[in-house]
């Protein structure tokens, strides 16, 4: 009996090791990606990435290195959502073009919204949100801040 | 009672069989603006893992208070820092016994316990101090993240 139901226990975790479902915990992840994947998964997101771009910006060939093989499922789209961020954060930043800058704003709204950051950026509090605002109103102190702290891979791709 | 043990028991061998050699990740839940919740199962060889949950942090500090630990061994050590997108450990690494429940500051690398404002993710390893292997189920631990 005890060996029928042990048999029954490796069954059913079989089954959820394979789908990664957790009926306790259904926000854990348990995907962790070897440096090749990383980097694969990575390449083939960025080749499918339909978020839009400023003119004359397109994503890297690889994304940003990361050491091991214990990489977090999620690091591999950060790498092409982030990049997209910085770009409209550089557009924001440096243009001073009104319509440029409305555009790229309307783009940095839509980092929470993404499929990446529904699943991937925890911001409760709505730190982005608040930092934005402040940006819209004249107050570049914390985006600039954000774009120094992310955006070095941006910035060592696009020579900034 | 029997019943959630039995569950546990459930969700750490899946965790064992999962990480196979690796690590299993985290879920997180706000208590408040600055304060998360994290959980994180661990490599028993000692290898780095880097998260991939995303949080903004508005300057001032930020510290990690481990709330519970299981399966570690008794000289081992859980090694932690703030990564940002582009894949730098901005910090340096705090080390302290799993056991320990006070709360650890980060540190930028050059001591200073303002963390610049951006976006930080958890890397996590641990220590096996030459004593690697699990003691049954990889090592894990939750904690609350304050940025």
């Amino acid at each position: 009996m005890r060996r029928k139901s042990l048999g029954a226990a490796m069954a059913l975790i079989g089954v959820m090791a394979v789908s990664g479902c957790s009926s306790e915990e259904p926000e854990a992840r348990s995907g962790v990606l070897t440096n090749a994947e990383y980097v694969s998964s990575y390449q083939k997101i960025a080749r499918e990435f339909t978020q839009e771009l400023p003119e004359g910006v397109s994503l890297p060939e690889t994304p940003p290195a990361l050491d091991g093989d214990n990489i977090g499922e999620g690091n591999a789209a950060a790498g092409a959502y982030f990049f997209w961020s910085c770009a409209w954060q550089d557009v924001y930043l440096s243009s001073a073009d009104p319509v440029a800058r409305a555009t790229a704003l309307a783009e940095l709204r839509e980092f929470p919204r993404t499929d990446w950051a529904l699943r991937y950026w925890d911001d409760p509090g709505d730190v982005w949100g608040a930092t934005l605002d402040a940006a819209e109103l004249g107050d570049l102190t914390d985006l600039r801040a954000f774009y120094e702290a992310d955006c070095g891979h941006y910035r060592s791709e696009v020579g900034r | 009672m029997k019943s959630r043990q039995s569950r546990r028991r459930l969700r750490l061998i899946t965790g064992s069989i999962a990480a196979s050699a690796a690590i299993v990740l985290t879920a997180a839940v706000p208590a408040s603006a600055a304060e998360y919740s994290i959980n994180a199962q661990l490599n028993c060889a000692g290898s780095l893992f880097e998260g991939d949950t995303f949080r903004p942090h508005s300057a001032g500090g930020a510290s990690i208070q481990l709330t519970r630990h299981d399966w570690w061994k008794d000289n081992w050590a859980l090694r932690t820092g703030l990564r940002v997108p582009s894949g730098a450990q901005t910090t340096g690494s705090l080390e302290f016994s799993p056991a320990s429940r006070e709360v650890h500051r980060y540190r930028t690398t050059s001591g200073n316990t303002t963390i610049p404002s951006g976006s930080y993710a958890v890397n996590a390893r641990v220590n096996t101090n030459a004593n690697g292997g699990c003691v049954l189920w990889p090592p894990s631990f939750e904690a609350k993240l304050n940025l």
